[in-house]
């Protein structure tokens, strides 16, 4: 299994598709939440039994702040 | 000296290097992604992760940034504990609700900690500790 790490870059540009202008978070190559807020995805996140501190948080820019930005 | 390396994550052909840290939040650690932004004096997030982090935003020490359209945005300066691979320090962290990236970004201040390296050809960020 990759590292959410690994699995985060290697899956960005389908993150931003889907996840545009959200947080997401991240666990074993999965998004097991997202919201508007990192909090609320930390919260969604232990309602479903994952351990706060596995959880990876990505705020994924829309794909109109990645041409501003960049 | 120790090296972390980040490989870029990419969209549309281009290449972004982000890179995960750590923030220190009630006792535990979060793991959120940041931008390596050459361009920023300091390191800056948005609000929500200062909410987050249980911090009150409005309690830090408040700043003029400048941001790239020349406008100035108030930035509320926070203490937080931070670790980038195994290394952890406390740094000043800029949060903003006005920031209006889509990145939370890493600034020069951390920068100023590591040789970083943007190695565009084997498409990574490397961060390269003085400390044995």
């Amino acid at each position: 299994m990759k590292s959410n790490q690994e699995w985060i870059t290697e899956n960005f540009e389908s993150l931003v598709s889907e996840y545009g202008g959200k947080y997401i978070g991240v666990i074993n190559e999965e998004v097991i939440a997202a919201a508007l807020t990192p909090k609320t995805v930390l919260e969604q996140a232990i309602r479903k039994g994952k351990k706060e501190e596995d959880v990876s948080l990505l705020k994924v820019p829309t794909e109109e702040e990645l041409v501003c930005v960049l | 000296m120790r090296s972390l390396e980040f490989n870029y994550a990419r969209h549309r052909q281009r290449d972004i290097p982000l890179v995960p840290v750590s923030l220190r939040t009630r006792g535990k650690w979060s793991e959120v992604w940041a931008y390596a932004d050459s361009g920023s004096f300091y390191t800056l997030f948005d609000d929500k992760v200062a909410d987050l982090l249980d911090l009150k935003l409005l309690e830090g020490e408040k700043v003029l940034a400048v941001v790239g359209d020349g406008s100035f945005i108030p930035v509320y300066l926070h203490q937080v504990g931070m670790r980038i691979g195994i290394d952890e320090f406390t740094i000043k962290i800029g949060f903003s609700s006005k920031l209006g990236v889509g990145f939370n970004l890493l600034g020069m201040d951390i920068f100023d900690r590591y040789r970083v390296t943007f190695d565009n050809r084997s498409r990574k960020i490397i961060f390269q500790s003085h400390e044995i």
